[in-house]
């Protein structure tokens, strides 16, 4: 996304008004505001042949004042030295903390090099972390600093799918059944982290079942439109879909499928879990919320109601696929 | 003499992957001063140039590359916190100065920020090698030209300059193409975004759409055949 999200054509179409969705068009454009400082602030922030993204709800451009900052540096092998890229990474964290920013060093915690990213993809040392950073800088990665860096290394990650001879797959099935695993991935990461690492379930339960599971819709409306496509036409429209917001892809998987008008309920209730994480007295609840007493929680019952209309507009939508792409649904997305 | 300029850019395209291929991949050139501790050596006359020059054809179709999206980044809209398109849309046909378009910190940032891919200089320059006149045909404004243009018109590897806020007029206006078709009769158009790509075609140009994450070259060079005139193919 060059410039800020424009969701004014999409509520439009939807008969819905920007108070319908004014966290979603808050965290659009703030998002955009917040990468565009931070763009000019990190001007030469990092060595030439290294590049840094923000992944995340900001790459995603829902973040809002209160969001993390996902820090990912990457740079090619024998373009810097791995301890000058590790060193630009810290510079950069620190930095970005001077500004304020919650710069967490957890999965992104020190560079990757593209190389590692992309030689084992499957393979066994193909590690979670390298496919989080796969899916994340396809479907949510927003450069810092370096765009021209970072512009390449999107584009061979991409390539990395689309030039497998044998394994790409008609319909790129080798990169959809690679961003499935990742979802499925996070999902399971949220038992290890609440269960055996002692983290705090609650957010991370609403984020499941809001910005990841949107997410993963998006990637299966996406390729079930794509699906349709002619053969020459495909590889073009998901490099340019995958990294739009997860709403508009799913509106522009689902326009020429008839199915459009099912974007409303998934926008409104996802405007309200964008509106739920922009309150810091909510975040502050949901950090102390015992799983045992949850249902004491009015902020969590408020949440947790949200998810359920938020299911029931996501469910119409696989409903819709079922009827307009089912073979690629049901070949490729639960087969 | 057609089979010699064929011969001839052949050689040149063989020289031109042994001299400009980098090892590691695609990279970038920085535009800023080479003052500092970048890496601009790209952009430094070397033999491959200086040798890639003579073979230039107007018998070979002429390829015309955008630049934002193409050859370089990033876009403008991508350090201003609230883009005005109408603005934009005036600068870049030099209807109005960078200094009514933005302040002086972003203006200097984004300076800062613009550099051209090293990755896709090297396809110029294979292209040049095998005889190519090479086009940069983009909408931008004047007052960023002589950046791009002190850094890669020194070095040969540029023909024609055609930047909205000089010619007064921008892509997908019909105009702008007209521009292109004075040029040769053969162009090939290389831009990123479809609409152009669909101009363009529309204007009578071949359009490849740099689409992310394809390979480029294997387009452009399927697109050279189409126009009936290209050299030998890797």
């Amino acid at each position: 996304m060059r410039g800020p999200v424009d969701y004014a054509p999409l509520l439009a179409e939807l008969g819905l008004t920007a108070a319908d969705a004014s966290h979603v068009l808050a965290a659009a454009a703030g998002s955009h505001a917040r990468l565009a400082e931070l763009r000019r602030a990190l001007v030469g922030a990092v060595p030439p042949g290294c590049a840094a993204f923000a992944l995340g709800s900001l790459g995603r451009h829902e973040s809002s004042a209160l969001s993390d900052l996902d820090l990912a540096v990457v740079y090619r092998r024998g373009a810097i030295a791995p301890v000058d890229a590790d060193g630009a990474r810290e510079a950069l964290a620190a930095a970005l903390r001077a500004r304020g920013l919650d710069v967490p060093d957890k999965t992104f915690h020190s560079a990757v090099v593209l190389d590692d990213l992309l030689g084992d993809i499957g393979g066994r040392d193909d590690s979670n972390d390298h496919l989080t950073y796969r899916a994340l800088l396809l479907t949510e990665g927003a450069w810092l600093a370096n765009a021209g860096d970072a512009a390449a290394i999107v584009e061979q990650v991409f390539g990395a799918y689309t030039a497998g001879a044998i394994t790409r797959g008609r319909y790129l099935t080798s990169l959809s059944n690679d961003l499935h695993r990742y979802y499925r991935t996070i999902c399971v990461d949220y038992r290890f982290k609440v269960e055996n690492a002692g983290k705090h379930w609650a957010i991370r339960y609403f984020k499941l079942r809001h910005s990841r599971k949107l997410w993963h819709l998006a990637n299966l409306a996406v390729f079930c439109r794509a699906a349709l496509l002619p053969d020459e036409a495909r590889d073009g429209w998901l490099a340019e879909q995958l990294p739009r917001p997860p709403l508009l892809r799913i509106a522009d998987a689902l326009r020429p499928l008839d199915g459009l008008p099912l974007c409303a309920g998934l926008v409104t209730a996802y405007d309200a879990f964008l509106a739920a994480l922009a309150e810091p007295d909510t975040r502050r609840a949901l950090d102390l919320l015992a799983y045992d007493v949850r249902d004491a929680s009015p902020v969590y019952r408020r949440l947790r109601a949200g998810a359920e209309r938020f299911d029931e507009a996501a469910t119409a939508v696989v409903g819709h696929l079922w009827q307009r792409s089912p073979d690629h649904l049901v070949r490729y997305g639960l087969l | 003499m057609r089979m010699f300029i064929r011969a001839c850019a052949f050689g040149h395209l063989l020289a031109a992957r042994r001299a400009t291929v980098p090892a590691d991949g695609p990279g970038l050139v920085d535009l800023r001063p080479a003052s500092g501790s970048l890496d601009v050596n790209v952009l430094k006359p070397d033999p491959f140039l200086t040798m890639s020059e003579p073979t230039s054809s107007s018998a070979l179709p002429l390829v015309a590359f955008d630049l934002i999206g193409v050859l370089a980044e990033p876009s403008w809209r991508e350090l201003d916190g609230a883009p005005d398109r109408d603005r934009w849309h005036r600068l870049r046909v030099g209807a109005i100065d960078e200094d009514d378009f933005w302040d002086p910190a972003t203006a200097a940032a984004y300076r800062a920020c613009l550099r051209l891919r090293t990755d896709r200089l090297a396809l110029v320059s294979r292209l040049r090698a095998r005889g190519h006149r090479i086009a940069l045909a983009t909408n931008f404004a004047r007052a960023w030209l002589p950046l791009v243009r002190d850094q890669i018109g020194d070095s040969g590897l540029v023909d024609h300059w055609l930047c909205s806020g000089e010619l007064g007029v921008a892509k997908p206006d019909p105009r702008f193409w007209a521009h292109l078709r004075g040029l040769a009769s053969d162009v090939v158009v290389i831009d990123d975004q479809r609409g152009n790509i669909d101009a363009a075609r529309a204007a009578g140009l071949i359009g490849v759409w740099a689409l992310p994450g394809a390979d480029l070259e294997a387009r452009l060079d399927a697109a050279l055949l189409t126009a009936g005139a290209s050299g030998p193919q890797p």
